[in-house]
């Protein structure tokens, strides 16, 4: 077996105490311990801001973790809020009142909102489309080919965006559509299996889809597939069936987390991580949450789940990251 | 023998509440009516500590959560058959 020394061209070093968490990948020797020792990245949730006030209902959601904004937050069903990083500030409001659609867009000054339900007090799901300049709310000229709403969507800009899914008025769809900037095509492969309130991520050339449900009996789903602009492809199941995740990342690392199971419901703050192949299961949130919001352009590792059912509506944001730690290394 | 798990209520008041470190020193889990339950230990009592909590016992911890979880079945009962659609009934949570 090839020695340390051969294989990094350097000794490890014997101390009393565990190094400081600062140089990732380093690996030292504790003599107190009698183990060998290395800095590892491990994934963490923590708190970032309040929302303005508790929001829940499968919100739309476009950006980044520090450049973000949710759309249709149920408490307002036209209300969104834009989030720097730190604290959440009131945006301008949709045309009109709108719930589990589905959010695209790069950052909380260019984003999209597709789809979903009227609200209250009609509940009629709807093709439109509405675009978000950082000024203004606008509704697009060209409406989605179908109405659909709990569909899974997103989109790195505004004009990449994709929806997959959904569901009108009860019934599973399976058609995706994707958005060139002024019109929408619906693809000419569907999913294998139609179904609404997916965790979804990637691009209009490379999306990924997991969970969900199929109504009725609106049971939960582990169901995987990729999109390639065109057709879907059948993927690994992710570890727990789930409805209401929410997703982010890109077609080859992506995460998926929180939501909840069928009846008896039990509500979730785990989150899986898909690296193309498989989902292998991360850090918990601290707070169980379904029906939330995300930023669905951010990279796998910088998650962002903001409001939810708890059950009761929160306000709390949590913000995935790495953070340094030591780890016990086995050796053979 | 200690108990494993300590009970707070703490109003989440956003960045820094529970920071990365927090996460990876000890367990950690939000419920209905801000109620934290958390390993025991120096780590997590000090967490307590610093955001003003306020130590609960378990049995007045979960009296608080089941008092939120019932208020908001009665909400869900109250909806709309479109709105119970895309909602699940609460179930009642049992602390650990």
């Amino acid at each position: 077996m090839a020695e340390y020394k051969v294989i990094k061209g350097r000794r490890v070093q014997s101390l009393a105490s565990d190094a400081p968490t600062t140089q990732l990948g380093q690996v030292w020797y504790n003599s107190t311990s009698g183990a060998y020792k290395s800095v590892v990245g491990a994934a963490a949730w923590s708190s970032g801001g309040n929302m303005v006030t508790p929001s829940a209902g499968s919100m739309g959601g476009a950006g980044t973790q520090t450049s973000a904004i949710v759309m249709a937050t149920g408490a307002s069903a036209s209300s969104t809020y834009s989030y720097d990083g730190s604290s959440w500030t009131s945006s301008p409001s949709l045309s009109q009142n709108q719930t589990i659609g589905s959010g695209g867009g790069a950052s909380n000054t260019s984003a999209i909102y597709c789809g979903g339900y009227t609200g209250p007090p009609a509940y009629v799901a709807m093709s439109t489309v509405e675009e978000y300049n950082g000024v203004a709310w606008t509704t697009n000229p060209t409406g989605l080919n179908a109405i659909r709403k709990g569909q899974g969507g997103a989109g790195l800009t505004t004009e990449a965006v994709w929806v997959a899914g959904g569901s009108a008025p009860v019934t599973a769809i399976s058609s995706s559509e994707t958005f060139n900037g002024s019109t929408w095509t619906t693809s000419p492969g569907a999913m294998n299996s139609g179904r609404q309130l997916m965790a979804a991520a990637g691009s209009s050339t490379a999306g990924v889809v997991a969970g969900g449900q199929i109504p009725p009996p609106y049971t939960a789903y582990a169901l995987t597939e990729t999109f390639d602009g065109s057709s879907w492809t059948v993927a690994n199941v992710l570890n727990q069936n789930r409805k209401f995740p929410r997703g982010n990342g890109t077609q080859t690392a992506a995460a998926a987390y929180g939501g909840n199971s069928a009846p008896p419901t039990s509500i979730y703050d785990d989150t899986e991580l898909w690296d193309g192949t498989s989902w292998t299961t991360s850090a918990n949130m601290a707070t169980p949450r379904d029906q939330f919001g995300s930023a669905v352009t951010a990279t796998q590792m910088t998650a962002l789940a903001c409001g939810g059912e708890t059950p009761s509506s929160t306000d709390a944001t949590e913000e995935l990251g790495l953070v340094n730690t030591v780890e016990t290394v086995t050796t053979s | 023998m200690a108990d494993i798990f300590n009970y707070s209520v703490a109003i989440n008041t956003g960045k820094g509440f529970i920071t990365h470190g927090d996460r990876r020193k000890f367990w950690l889990r939000g419920y209905p009516a801000s109620v934290w339950v958390a390993t025991d230990g120096q780590e997590s009592r000090l967490w307590v500590a610093r955001n003003n909590g306020t130590t609960k016992t378990k049995d007045e911890a979960q009296a608080l959560v089941t008092a939120e979880v019932e208020a908001y079945q009665a909400t869900y009962d109250a909806l709309s058959a479109e709105e119970k659609e895309v909602r699940q009934r609460p179930e009642t949570v049992t602390l650990p």
